[in-house]
């Protein structure tokens, strides 16, 4: 029985390690795309149109494959989580239901924007009917991440406790599922990070063509492109530093196991206590980490007084694993990295105008493209285990939410290489269809 | 009747036709796409992912309605959803890519692709379909299903109907020379055999089925009427078709009611009062949103100038 809950988690795992970095794609760029159109609108310049209609193709294509997985995503749900989707329907699924209106209204919006473009003597009415795509793509992030909240903290959209007892749902609140104690913390962290990860994507890709390009007026609009997309990473930047800040501090008080788990803290409820800085689980204890007296304590409450909690006040048995400090370490480390090398840049960016251009800091930019995405699925991870073993926290374990028949084994494997090639077919559709359409042709009209 | 299984109904209902429009349009991209190439992108352009929204809007909606059945039902058809979605990421990808691609040969190659996994997925949609409503090949009390599911009787008449419905929407809509004036016909035949296979096939178990006669006459008008309007070359005739194809499929829904799998009350496995009203509320809202930027849409792209 367990090897295939392991396999349900792993697939279901894996799905979303894509899908996310597609979602979060689909949530960047429309605002990259508007801003991109509305400039180049403004100041009549052809590079910043030109920029805006080559990333609506790649939005076109990226919607397509992120759509049709994000309904692969929804589908594996219902059938690795059977029991899961069957209570979320009956407590919570009004922002699954409402996600659906708002996906409608981003896809709809699709089909005006795309295919009306030269179709208004006013270019700026064809901006605005860009804007829903932008908002539409946002609120789905927004209700689904809501919907996550719900399982990190259940707060009172049902007796829980009756549930625990007996497996009957009573006292719906249908609307508590909104308020949730974690909701505000996580949708913010959430959105700011889909934009943080979809902008340096972007950021690096422009990066990487501005490294190999010659052509004047090409290398003209990589630079715009990049100055554009810089702007957005930076905004999107402080916001997820902000709120993941933020979002420490809720958990200390919304979900204590995962904070305990997060920090290392493998002892009792305790004052005083130490930030453990790095190091790496082995055998159950941590191990080759920097120990900071009272510094936990101080960054919790402000003072050394400040009790912190425990992993020890709590079972071993619901306890989550302790890998999820060392992905937390990891993270803060490479957030702290692309954080100062965005600042760097800034900073030169500021002082000496031509800065963007120094392949150093193009490849580093690169670089920081691959990281951002790697910290934003770090992050995603680190969260998810840090609520094992719960599929909704305290309420249901992932073990007795799963679907234990092997008949759909043959089809999930497929579904696996599915993604496996997913991305790749991506990029590759992608360099097909610009091949077709070169950069240089086009600003040459 | 419960106002949640109408909407749900109602909203499948959609979902199907215009799943079966696209089936009409990838059998016209299979054997006559250079011929039909204008009226055929003209449709299909602006709204291929509106049709993928129906699907997932309708799923979530199953899901607020039926949330009793989802263990059941996520057991039974893991494989063919599974399988369906699968083959709705080839669907996009390859139609994308074909819109996109300058060469005719390629892009012909990738809606070949594209067609092929929208008929195979229509076909899954469809035996989901015609064991959901017959229970044949489906064993409820191990939550699983059998090779039956797709290999009887009723489901071969059910897709048989379906190709028909394609066949009659892509007439009227891609304006096919040798359709476009007896779309009444296949449309006439697909009804016939649906209802021949609902009663001979799955009456056994579904006792429900025989009162689709008493609905007969207003299908016999719809169909009378479409001749007419093909007979005057109408231009509201694609409209026309498409509406009588949501009304035949919202009829199972009336006809079928309270039942599922043939013997199964769905009554009993409906949301809760508490969240009734508020999905109610928005489905009511939700919807004025859509169909007014749908219409915008629509509007915009087969009507403005």
């Amino acid at each position: 029985m367990v090897p295939i809950v392991g396999f349900d988690r792993f697939l279901m795992g894996f799905s979303l390690f894509i899908h996310i970095i597609l979602a979060s794609l689909g949530i960047a760029l429309p605002v990259i795309i508007l801003s991109a159109e509305y400039i180049g609108i403004r100041k009549k310049d052809p590079y910043y149109t030109a920029l805006a209609k080559r990333l609506a193709i790649a939005f076109v294509v990226l919607f397509a494959i992120g759509t049709a997985s994000g309904m692969l995503v929804a589908v594996e749900m219902l059938v690795l989580w059977p029991k899961f989707m069957q209570l979320v329907s009956q407590v919570a699924i009004l922002p699954f239901y409402i996600e659906v209106f708002a996906f409608f209204v981003e896809t709809i919006f699709i089909g005006i924007y795309f295919y009306s473009w030269d179709r208004f003597k006013d270019s700026y009415k064809h901006v605005l009917l860009g804007l829903p795509i932008a908002i539409g793509a946002v609120l789905s992030g927004i209700l689904i991440t809501i919907l996550n909240a719900f399982m990190n903290t259940p707060g009172n959209t049902f007796n829980t406790s009756t549930f625990i007892a007996n497996g009957t749902v009573t006292g719906v609140h249908p609307f508590a599922v909104f308020t949730t104690p974690s909701a505000f913390m996580e949708v913010l962290h959430a959105v700011s990070s889909s934009y943080f990860a979809g902008s340096f994507i972007f950021v690096a890709f422009m990066a990487a063509m501005l490294l190999r390009t010659k052509d004047e007026r090409s290398r003209t609009y990589y630079k715009k492109a990049l100055a554009l997309g810089m702007v957005i990473c930076v905004l999107a930047t402080l916001l997820s530093i902000y709120s993941g800040i933020n979002s420490i501090a809720t958990l200390e008080h919304v979900q204590p196991e995962k904070y305990a788990a997060i920090e290392g803290n493998l002892f009792y409820n305790m004052s005083h206590a130490a930030e453990r800085v790095g190091g790496f689980p082995v055998n159950g204890t941590l191990k080759y980490y920097i120990n900071i007296t009272n510094m936990q304590s101080i960054l919790a409450s402000g003072s050394p007084n400040g009790v912190v909690p425990g992993l020890f006040n709590f079972s071993a048995s619901t306890r989550p694993p302790l890998i999820v400090h060392a992905m937390f370490d990891f993270m803060f480390g490479m957030s702290l990295l692309v954080g100062l090398l965005l600042f760097a840049v800034a900073l030169l960016w500021f002082v000496k105008r031509k800065s963007i251009d120094n392949r150093l800091i193009l490849k580093l930019l690169v670089v920081s493209g691959i990281l951002a995405v790697i910290i934003m699925e770090d992050g995603w991870v680190m969260s998810e285990l840090g609520r094992q073993p719960w599929i909704i926290y305290g309420v249901m374990t992932v073990a007795s939410a799963a679907n234990y028949s092997s008949g759909a084994l043959p089809i999930t494997v497929l579904i696996l290489i599915f993604y496996i090639i997913a991305l790749p077919l991506v990029v590759l559709l992608l360099r097909r269809i610009f091949r077709a359409r070169p950069l240089e042709k086009e600003l040459a009209r | 009747m419960n106002i949640l299984y109408l909407l749900n109904h109602f909203i499948f209902s959609i979902f199907i036709t215009m799943l079966l429009v696209e089936g009409g349009f990838a059998m016209m991209a299979l054997v006559a796409y250079k011929k039909y190439k204008d009226s055929l992108m003209r449709y299909i352009t602006p709204i291929w992912e509106v049709t993928g929204t129906f699907a997932v809007f309708y799923a979530v909606s199953f899901e607020a309605t039926f949330p009793q059945l989802l263990t059941a039902g996520g057991t039974i058809y893991a494989i063919p959803l599974l399988f369906a979605a699968s083959l709705l990421i080839i669907r996009n990808a390859f139609l994308v890519y074909s819109m996109y691609i300058a060469d005719l040969k390629a892009e012909v190659k990738n809606l070949r692709i594209y067609a092929l996994a929208t008929m195979a997925a229509l076909l899954l949609f469809l035996s989901v379909l015609s064991s959901a409503m017959s229970g044949i090949g489906i064993n409820l009390a191990k939550a699983s299903a059998s090779i039956f599911m797709y290999l009887n009787p009723f489901n071969i008449l059910v897709i048989v109907s379906a190709l028909l419905l394609s066949l009659s929407l892509a007439g009227s809509i891609f304006k096919v020379e040798r359709l476009s004036r007896i779309t009444w016909l296949p449309i006439s035949a697909a009804i016939v055999i649906f209802y021949f296979g609902a009663i001979l096939f799955a009456n056994s178990s579904a006792s429900h089925f025989p009162s689709a006669l008493s609905i007969f006459p207003i299908i016999v008008i719809l169909v009378a009427a479409l001749g007419i309007l093909e007979e005057r070359r109408s231009k509201y005739l694609s409209a026309f078709m498409i509406l009588i194809v949501v009304f035949l499929v919202n009829l199972l829904g009336i006809i079928e009611y309270p039942y599922i799998f043939g013997t199964l009350n769905v009554t009993s496995y409906m949301a809760s009062s508490a969240l009734a009203m508020p999905i109610l509320i928005i489905t009511l809202l939700g919807g004025g949103i859509v169909a007014a930027s749908l219409t915008y849409l629509i509007y915009l792209s087969y009507l403005r100038k």
